[in-house]
């Protein structure tokens, strides 16, 4: 019996490991990982001395972006050869899919979203948000075998040294997957940081009139070092930025964030909820915001960042 | 000419959730629900294939008895026919997607399964790559552009990393996001025309699933204790607004986050 993980992105291996450890410990095994695509391969050094015993590698060419039916294709293979029992991967929409895919072909559960994980009398329990992120559901895993998606930054990052993986090279013939990828075009960070790691988010919604007004938000960012970002209306209505934070876009997990003009609807607030201090900024003092905030300042944003950034730039100066 | 089985669910509506004040529990009962808002565009999208091409598009709905309610809008938004299979118990999604499955056999054959990325409640995104899994079909997830030509389904999925173009052959499983259409509304008489038709319902056992099995049992769903410490200034008065901003940067840097 064995453990498998898979990560869409390098980085997050060593948090998974952690996740790793407990089903391990409840139901022994080897934990094994799973890599794919040239560059990834490119990096597992950084990922041998983890704690996993085995690192099967896929670095074909076609391989390089992802194709869930030709990675679950992949993936599938080698959970039969190393009997495996659990697979976790971050969650993340790709591994949706590529999950979705591979819990029917193993007949097995899936639970995505996990922020705890725990085994009780052997059953293996998971907790994840639902509802929007208003509400938390336990779910008890009733078969033999699961997926689980575990959200970035639930588990700390494995940092002891551990022995040395064997690496397994495999290859895999990719001509019969149906599913074909005609264009990839990645995300293009405009100036400074991702969203998603960046320690300061600056957020705008609605209360914000034109297009040019979001220059407050990256002012006040680049003073605070991190990154902007807007709400859905925002982004995929008014076409004003690529992507945006929430449910259905970018989960964000910074030190500080700071909604400007953004009401609080749980769409949106389910992606800041990883947020260490949130700050509101909002006209209207019943906002649903000012419940999810740690300090709300009830206020015109045309009137209060600029004060902040004023008053920001004065302390850094002086 | 295509056929087109689209799934529709009958959601709550996140932003009025019924909760019980002591337990913390969602009262399922007291919250109203809706049909899911990338359902909805799933099905609008099925329409505009339809118009296009031809063809025919059947609704599925697994849930309880009242959501005939949004099988009504679908016969109105112009659906060619709604099925629904009442289930009272939570079932999860791979019961859903083996449902579905099997319906699809039965009932096909289908070109086309048009699904929600995600649902509007439990948001898990997972039922069109499951179904796709159980039935080996091609999937395309999170479309925000769908074109059908020669026998070939194209389309945009937004994903983490950017945006992927993919190109299937028919059958296979498209789910899409808001953003690839805006759904009609339904005139009145369509929706009078709606209250004729005939919503069919199906069992468990009808679809030879008697023993359907979960894989997932939902112990405990429970409303989050907000813990934010919810400290508010106000600086509706221009004159309070030096006076405020200087407090907050005094409460950041004692957090540490300044
Ligand atoms: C399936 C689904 C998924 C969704 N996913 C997401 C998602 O991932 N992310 C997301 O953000 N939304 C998402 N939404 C949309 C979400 O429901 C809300 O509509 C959206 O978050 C509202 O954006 P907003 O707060 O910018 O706008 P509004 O709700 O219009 O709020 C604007 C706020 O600005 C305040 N304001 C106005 N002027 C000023 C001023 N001068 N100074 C200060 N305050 C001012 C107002 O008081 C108001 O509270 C989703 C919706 C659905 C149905
Ligand atoms: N019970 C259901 N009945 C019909 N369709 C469903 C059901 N549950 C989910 N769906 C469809 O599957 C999509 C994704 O759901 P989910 O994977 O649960 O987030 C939804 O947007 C719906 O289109």
């Amino acid at each position: 019996m064995s453990i498998m993980i898979y990560a869409d992105k390098i980085d997050l291996y060593s948090e998974l490991i952690n996740a790793g450890n407990i089903l391990r410990e409840a139901f022994g095994g080897d934990i094994l990982g799973i890599v794919i695509g040239e560059n990834n391969v490119k990096s597992i050094d950084r990922i041998r001395k983890i704690g996993l015993s085995k690192i099967i590698t896929f670095s074909a060419n076609e391989l390089n972006e992802f194709n869930p039916v030709l990675y679950a294709e992949t993936i599938k293979n080698t959970l039969e050869e190393f009997d495996v029992r659990y697979v976790l991967m971050n969650s993340s929409y790709k591994n949706k899919i590529l999950s979705g895919l591979l819990s029917s072909f193993m007949n097995s559960a899936l639970v995505v979203d996990v922020i705890r994980l725990n085994v009780e009398d052997n059953k293996l329990l998971a907790e994840r948000p639902v509802y929007s992120g208003k509400a938390s559901a336990k779910e008890e895993i009733n078969a033999d075998k699961a997926i689980l998606l575990i959200k970035s930054g639930v588990f700390t990052p494995m940092t002891e040294e551990k022995t040395e993986a064997e690496i397994i090279e495999k290859l895999i013939d990719t001509s019969k997957v149906s599913l074909e990828l005609l264009e990839f075009s990645p995300k293009v960070v405009e100036e400074g940081v991702k969203l998603d790691e960046a320690d300061v988010v600056v957020g705008g919604g609605r209360g914000l009139r034109k297009k040019e007004d979001l220059k407050l938000l990256k002012e006040l960012a680049s003073i605070l070092g991190g990154a902007w970002g807007v709400t859905r209306p925002l982004a995929a209505d008014y076409g004003w930025a690529p992507e945006w934070i929430g449910i259905s876009g970018a989960s964000i997990n910074p030190k500080l964030y700071i909604a400007t003009g953004i009401s609080g609807q749980p769409q949106h607030t389910s992606g800041i909820r990883g947020s260490k201090v949130i700050v509101a900024i909002n006209m209207d003092s019943e906002a649903p915001i000012f419940k999810f905030a740690d300090y709300g300042i009830v206020g015109d944003l045309y009137q209060i960042i600029p004060k902040l950034i004023e008053k920001l730039k004065e302390i850094k100066e002086g | 000419m295509v056929k087109i089985l689209v799934g529709v669910k009958y959601s709550l509506r996140v932003e009025n959730l019924a909760i019980d004040p002591k337990t913390k529990a969602i009262i399922l009962d007291e919250t109203p629900k809706k049909m899911g808002d990338m359902d909805k565009r799933a099905l609008e999208e099925a329409l505009r294939l339809k118009e296009k091409h031809g063809g025919e598009v059947t609704v599925l709905c697994v849930g309880p008895k009242e959501a005939n309610k949004i099988l009504l809008e679908v016969y109105a938004m112009g659906a060619d026919s709604a099925f629904l299979i009442p289930t009272n118990d939570y079932l999860d999604t791979f019961s859903v997607a083996k449902i579905f499955a099997k319906f699809y056999e039965k009932n096909g054959p289908f070109d086309l399964i048009l699904l929600g990325g995600a649902s509007t409640d439990s948001f898990t995104g997972v039922l069109g790559a499951r179904i796709a899994g159980l039935l080996n079909l091609p999937i395309i997830p999170f479309a925000n552009q769908i074109v059908l030509e020669d026998l070939k389904i194209k389309a945009e999925s937004a994903l983490d990393d950017g945006k992927y173009k993919f190109s299937a052959p028919l059958p296979a499983v498209v789910t899409v996001t808001l953003e690839i259409n805006e759904p009609r509304i339904p005139k009145l008489k369509d929706i009078l025309r709606a209250k004729r038709q005939k919503i069919n319902e199906l069992s468990l056992s009808d679809l030879e699933l008697d023993d359907l099995k979960v894989t997932i049992n939902m112990t405990d769903v429970r409303a989050y204790e907000e813990k934010r410490k919810q400290i508010i200034l106000d600086a509706t008065d221009p004159s309070k607004i030096d006076e405020v901003v200087d407090k907050l940067i005094n409460y950041l840097r004692e957090e540490g986050v300044l």
